[in-house]
């Protein structure tokens, strides 16, 4: 029945694929991420904290009624577990202050994957190479051609996504794993902001911070004195606070620009009540911050066709103004961060 | 009436099958076989991973059971047939390209004999190879071989007894 040939070229395949040694494979790595559902580009709430780290960026967050009981109440399929992303450092850039060792090798990410596997209250360890990482990326983004441009498969990092259990010390452990050669950073991509973004888009567009007396901003009128620095700011002259006249200049002139659809003013009480919530588990920094302390603002919202980069150049300069800052290229960038590990400058995440 | 209209969904939904599973299974078969498609471990391993990492971002789509070994089959086919395009493309001007399974190099791996078999089999058009592969390599029947190429059972089995006949011709056989 089986010619020579056909007995020829068998063995010959055989022979060829018996070269394969099952004990030298490396394992399959699964992105192990369903298709997601949820639009994250419109992140709100207590995570874009994370991210800025500043009492103007705390601002930032002005989450509505409904937002506020989403974040009191965490979504059911969650089920109390915590997802983890550790991120691994990237062979570029080479030199950066979180990697001074460069990217992790083989054997360190396998060191890595046990270490993890091994800290209790971790269910599951899944690792993601950048391919992954990136064909997620194309799925998230696929309607923004700004971001799909700036982005390449080499600019992800490696990843492992770490399942926790209900009541694991998810703080310890990132504390612990910054510390680790090879590993560039965490985040928690599944944070009650997720919730707060599917409460829809109440949130403002572009927020205008107003000066406020004392303030720090050179735009105020701040002087920075020479020697100053980040940690430690000095200043020959501190910033004036806005004038009532110029406030209500403001206002009209945010009216009139083109691409406006809303202006809301939020005072500083306001403000303060939005921070408390954004910060109510931070009895630290609650305890060391006052109503006073806290930025007026105009939040405005924009027509879907505006071009929020002429309504922010043309708001900046004006007197009072402080800063202007675009909610949503905030957000963004620290959705980029949290669920890719990827910092990008605004002008690449916002670009319009 | 509603039980009705709910079933086919839920139906759906168990029928699901976790490609993972059947990839973890069948995990160095699936590296013989791309090896034996693109010659050299390192991508044929390659190709498996990227072959389950897209496969698996796309998971929820597969609902025959039946059909989830032949799914991942054509995915890392599909995946050799890439990698052997690119070749074809970066090395169009430059030496032929030798992988190491059939190159000189891997004598003491396999013998003279075999890889004469094996780089006769590489100079077939692209589908006569990928047929023979299947039939030869993973003893798989025409109905099978069909389904996992994309094409009919007769076209798999007449590509098939071309390949074997061109095959042989290249070989110097009479038979």
């Amino acid at each position: 029945m089986n010619s020579p040939m056909e007995d020829r070229l068998r063995e010959a395949l055989a022979e060829a694929g018996a070269t394969v040694d099952p004990s030298t494979l490396s394992p399959l790595h699964a992105s192990g991420r369903p298709r997601v559902r949820v639009d994250f580009r419109l992140l709100a709430a207590a995570g874009a904290v994370v991210l800025a780290g500043a009492v103007t960026a705390a601002v930032l967050i002005s989450p509505g009624d409904e937002q506020r009981a989403a974040v009191a109440n965490p979504p059911a399929d969650q089920k109390g577990e915590t997802e983890l992303f550790v991120f691994l450092c990237a062979k570029y850039p080479t030199k950066s202050p979180d990697c001074p060792g460069g990217s992790p090798t083989g054997q360190q990410t396998r060191a890595i994957q046990q270490a993890l596997q091994a800290v209790p209250g971790v269910s599951q360890v899944l690792y993601e190479n950048s391919a992954g990482a990136y064909l997620r990326f194309r799925r998230d983004y696929a309607g923004n051609k700004t971001l799909l441009g700036a982005v390449a498969v080499a600019d992800l990092p490696t990843s492992f996504h770490v399942q926790l259990r209900a009541g694991a010390d998810v703080n310890a452990l990132q504390a612990k794993l910054k510390s680790i050669r090879g590993v560039s950073g965490t985040s928690e991509p599944k944070t009650d902001n997720l919730s707060a973004s599917e409460q829809g888009n109440n949130n403002a567009d572009i927020s205008v911070f107003l000066c406020a007396k004392g303030s720090a901003a050179a735009s105020c009128g701040a002087v920075a004195a020479p020697g100053s620095t980040k940690d430690a700011p000095k200043f020959t002259e501190s910033g004036k606070a806005i004038t009532l006249a110029q406030q209500s200049d403001l206002a009209r002139e945010i009216a009139k620009t083109p691409g406006v659809q809303s202006v809301r003013f939020e005072s500083q009480q306001e403000a303060y009540e939005n921070f408390k919530r954004a910060y109510a588990s931070n009895k630290a920094i609650l305890k060391a911050t006052k109503p006073s302390d806290m930025p007026k603002s105009f939040r405005l919202q924009l027509r879907p066709d505006a071009d929020s980069g002429e309504v922010i150049a043309q708001l900046q300069h004006l007197p009072g103004v402080a800063s202007v800052i675009n909610s949503k290229c905030v957000t963004e960038r620290l959705t980029l961060y949290q669920r890719y590990g990827i910092s990008l400058p605004e002008s690449k995440v916002c670009a319009s | 009436m509603k039980v009705e209209q709910l079933s086919p969904g839920g139906a759906l939904i168990r029928k699901r099958v976790d490609v993972a599973a059947v990839f973890a299974e069948h995990h160095v078969g699936l590296v013989r076989l791309a090896l034996v498609m693109v010659g050299d471990q390192a991508t044929a391993e390659d190709v498996v991973q990227e072959a389950f990492t897209r496969t698996h971002a796309g998971r929820g789509r597969l609902r025959d059971p039946d059909k989830a070994l032949a799914y991942v089959r054509s995915a890392v086919f599909n995946g050799c047939r890439s990698v052997m395009r690119r070749r074809a493309t970066v090395f169009r001007r430059a030496v032929p390209y030798e992988p190491p399974v059939w190159s000189a190099e891997s004598a003491a791996l396999v013998s003279e004999e075999r890889r004469e078999v094996l780089r006769a089999l590489l100079g077939l058009p692209s589908r006569q190879r990928e047929a023979l592969t299947l039939r030869y390599y993973l003893d798989l029947s025409d109905q099978e071989i069909a389904e996992t190429m994309g094409i009919s059972g007769s076209t798999a089995r007449s590509t098939i007894a071309r390949g074997l006949a061109a095959l042989g011709r290249a070989l110097g056989e009479d038979s």
